[in-house]
């Protein structure tokens, strides 16, 4: 298991990228450049994680998931601020580089419905309201997977903090 | 001539689901509209070239006074029949297009050249598959100016607003057609027929509301869910002045479509509740997405998500459930603490119908109760719960178990004065099964140490027509209204819910039949029926000392028989001064 928090610079990245899993070994200075390529990768991918969440573009988040079947978005979750991801979003890269885990902090805007369900809330709900609104910590449970050189979420779990 | 009361209210019109091909024959039948008041020869023998934002180039030639060509974009010109009416020097005229279904009005502020533009049509469903009732009229808006030669092209636009929301007018068409019309949202608008309809009631209508200048602005409906009916007009605030026209099919199918002018009344303006600087240049829609379908708008249609049951269905959904107070309620939110004053007490309350009920309040929630002198005199158990709204004066409700009509009781009792209203709501109406009815009964307390008055009760009032209260029920916070609405209270015998959005703008707006009794000062016994609806009775003791109600829901339909607590904070939200409008005057 590595982990990362740095940037690489574009050329040793370029170089990295082409390095397969299969043929560097741990230690070498190609694996290392691959697996810090690697977590730019993924981090790159949650930065789009969040601006979709963020929009509300549920659909297009989707795109981002290895397996569409997969996709659990919190339904609370209405908007993200990805002010914690970059430095403390504790991403591991497996030793093989085929999977991968991050926890990433977030704010978070979130709602839930008023319950139970009444007449006036349904007049409510039909113009975007009935709902209460906070704001909170949270962390997004991520679990990656690469595939043909591209990471793609396997599994995002969402958490107050 | 006598008041003309219809045998059916707008709520209770079967109107036709006219098709596309019955429209098509009426709208060939006419080719201009009509007009009481002359027509304005404003446009006679000139030529206009209106550009629109999103929308095709109208090009008009002017004929003389009754008659046009337009070209839509690089269409060849059609002629039509058009009438046009000006008010200062705004100009409004209006026409339909023929061999179609469709048609334009088109308002133009002849100083700054800038026009608003409504493309109207029939047979909504085509284009937009939300619309099921091919008699409503549609409509997109437009904006732009009208091309000038030599002139730069103006940047500004009229535009859609909340600077007219909180106000509300009586007019009298040239037609002899008189109305109150309530602005009190920026979707919606609350408007009583004095003419039409006997005004009795209020109903509710989406609403456009366009900001022209400061004092001139336009307003248009679409009786959406009753005849589909459009009317749009331009109005002067300070000289309650309005020139427009109508479009639709009345309760007979037969085509209306006219122009009119008419002269109003200010009623007042109640309060806004959007951030101070929100002018309404855009409607909250919090997090609904929007469809982007040519004409969209949002409209309340309660029956579509409350359809009608059998008596058979209502019956087998309370054989399922029945709740009576649940714990958790949305409405009560902000309800008082439950009263222990009833515990220990017996009672009897006679009502001036004749009926008596015993009572004997043995905890905090569980009565027991006995018609006097009616069946085996046994008694039976309810749940109830019970609310001090004022000193000594209670309100509380409870079921009638196995009643054949699913019998429920809002009762208030002044032990003061030793007076009871009831509220005694029945399930089923002539019209739906899940629907509630009620009948008001005024009445004496009878109990140890009381003597009750002989001639003295409650009465009904009009002191509350024309208010607006607001009412949170529940969790307001961050930014949001929670479950907020307000009551306008706009005619005797009406009450009308609006619905807050996001940015605390009114939004959609509904209405029912209603009463009103005084129980003491600024103390109030209300009901509503949600009638054509989800066909709730909501009952209220209204305090406006304490600026908080207590009330009981009473419900019936695919979940079952519902009994439920209400309360809320209150706001005053101000008046309309309508109640002379409503007074039975002499023919």
């Amino acid at each position: 298991m590595w982990t990362a928090s740095a940037a690489l610079s574009a050329p040793l990245a370029a170089v990295a990228a082409t390095a397969p899993a299969g043929v560097v070994k741990d230690g070498d200075a190609l694996m290392q450049l691959a697996r810090l390529e690697d977590v730019n990768a993924i981090r790159a991918l949650n930065q789009t994680f969040a601006r979709l969440i963020d929009a509300g573009a549920h659909e297009e988040v989707t795109t981002l998931f290895f397996d569409p079947a997969d996709v659990r978005i919190d339904p609370e979750v209405r908007g993200l601020a990805a002010d914690g991801f970059g430095e403390q979003d504790a991403i591991e890269v497996a030793a093989d580089r085929t999977t991968a885990t991050a926890l990433l902090h977030c704010t978070v805007h979130a709602e839930s419905p008023i319950e139970p369900d009444c007449p006036l809330l349904e007049m409510a709900r039909q113009q975007g309201g009935g709902v209460v609104r906070r704001v909170e910590r949270g962390v997004f449970e991520n679990v990656y997977v690469r595939r043909d050189g591209v990471w793609k979420i396997q599994r995002s779990l969402y958490r107050p903090a | 001539m006598p008041a003309r009361y219809p045998k059916e209210q707008m709520h209770r019109i079967k109107y036709t689901k006219l098709t596309p091909e019955q429209i098509g024959g009426k709208l060939s039948a006419t080719n201009r509209p009509a007009s009481a008041s002359p027509l304005s020869d404003v446009f006679a023998g000139k030529s206009l070239k209106i550009v629109l934002d999103g929308g095709p180039a109208l090009s008009y030639r002017f004929a003389d006074r009754t008659g046009l060509s337009l070209s839509e974009g690089d269409a060849a010109a059609v002629q039509a029949g058009y009438g046009a009416l000006t008010l200062d020097r705004v100009a409004l005229f209006s026409h339909l297009i023929p061999r179609t279904q469709r048609g334009y009005t088109v308002v133009i502020d002849q100083d700054s050249s800038l026009a608003t533009v409504f493309e109207v049509w029939f047979s909504g469903s085509q284009a937009n598959r939300d619309i099921r009732d091919e008699r409503e009229v549609q409509r997109q808006v437009y904006y732009g100016y009208v091309e000038q030669a030599g002139k730069t092209a103006p940047t500004a636009r009229h535009g859609i607003t909340n600077r007219i929301e909180g106000k509300g007018f009586y007019w009298k068409q040239d037609t002899g057609i008189e109305t109150l019309e309530h602005y009190p949202t920026v979707l919606y608008s609350n408007f009583v027929e004095l003419t039409r309809f006997g005004g009795e009631l209020s109903f509710c209508s989406p609403s456009d509301y366009i900001k022209i200048s400061d004092d001139k602005y336009i307003y248009s409906r679409v009786e959406a869910e009753f005849s589909g009916t459009m009317t749009t007009y331009l109005l002067d605030l300070n000289r309650v002045e309005q020139i427009g026209m109508r479009l639709g099919f009345d309760e007979t199918d037969a085509l209306d479509y006219y122009m009119f002018r008419g002269h109003g009344e200010w009623l007042g303006q109640i309060a806004q509740f959007e951030q101070f600087g929100d002018v309404g240049t855009r409607i909250a829609t919090g997090n609904r997405t929007v469809p982007a379908a040519k004409g969209t708008r949002s409209v309340y249609r309660p029956l579509r998500t409350n359809p009608a049951m059998t008596k058979a269905e209502v019956e087998a959904a309370i054989a399922q459930s029945v709740t009576v107070f649940p714990e958790r309620s949305a409405m009560a939110g902000n309800k008082g603490p439950v009263s222990s004053l009833l515990v220990g007490k017996e009672l009897t309350l006679r009502y001036d119908n004749g009926m008596a009920i015993q009572y004997r309040f043995d905890e905090i929630q569980k009565l027991r109760w006995r018609r006097e002198g009616a069946g085996d005199g046994a008694w039976r158990e309810e749940r109830y719960e019970s609310w001090e709204s004022a000193p000594a004066v209670i309100m509380f409700g409870h079921l009638l178990s196995g009643a054949p009509d699913h019998d429920a009781f809002s009762i208030v009792v002044d032990f003061d004065h030793a007076l009871v209203t009831l509220l005694h709501g029945t399930l089923g109406t002539p019209y739906m099964a899940n629907e509630a009815a009620v009948k008001t009964v005024f009445g004496v307390v009878e109990m140890k140490g009381l003597t009750p008055p002989k001639y003295r009760r409650h009465q009904f009032t009009d002191e509350l027509v024309g208010r607006a209260v607001t009412w949170n029920y529940a969790l307001a916070s961050g930014g949001m209204p929670g479950l907020t609405s307000m009551h306008l209270y706009a005619t005797p015998h009406s009450l009308s819910w609006i619905i807050f959005q996001e940015n605390g703008a009114g939004g959609l707006e509904w209405s029912g039949p209603a009463s009103y009794v005084k129980i003491r000062d600024e103390l109030y016994l209300a009901y509503w029926l949600e009638e054509a609806c989800n066909g709730t009775l909501g009952t209220i003791l209204i305090n406006l000392r304490t600026m908080r109600n207590c009330g009981v829901d009473f419900n019936g339909g695919p979940k079952g028989l519902r009994l439920s607590s209400v309360g809320a904070h209150a706001r005053h939200a101000g008046r309309f001064n309508t109640l002379k409008y409503f007074s039975p005057k002499a023919v």
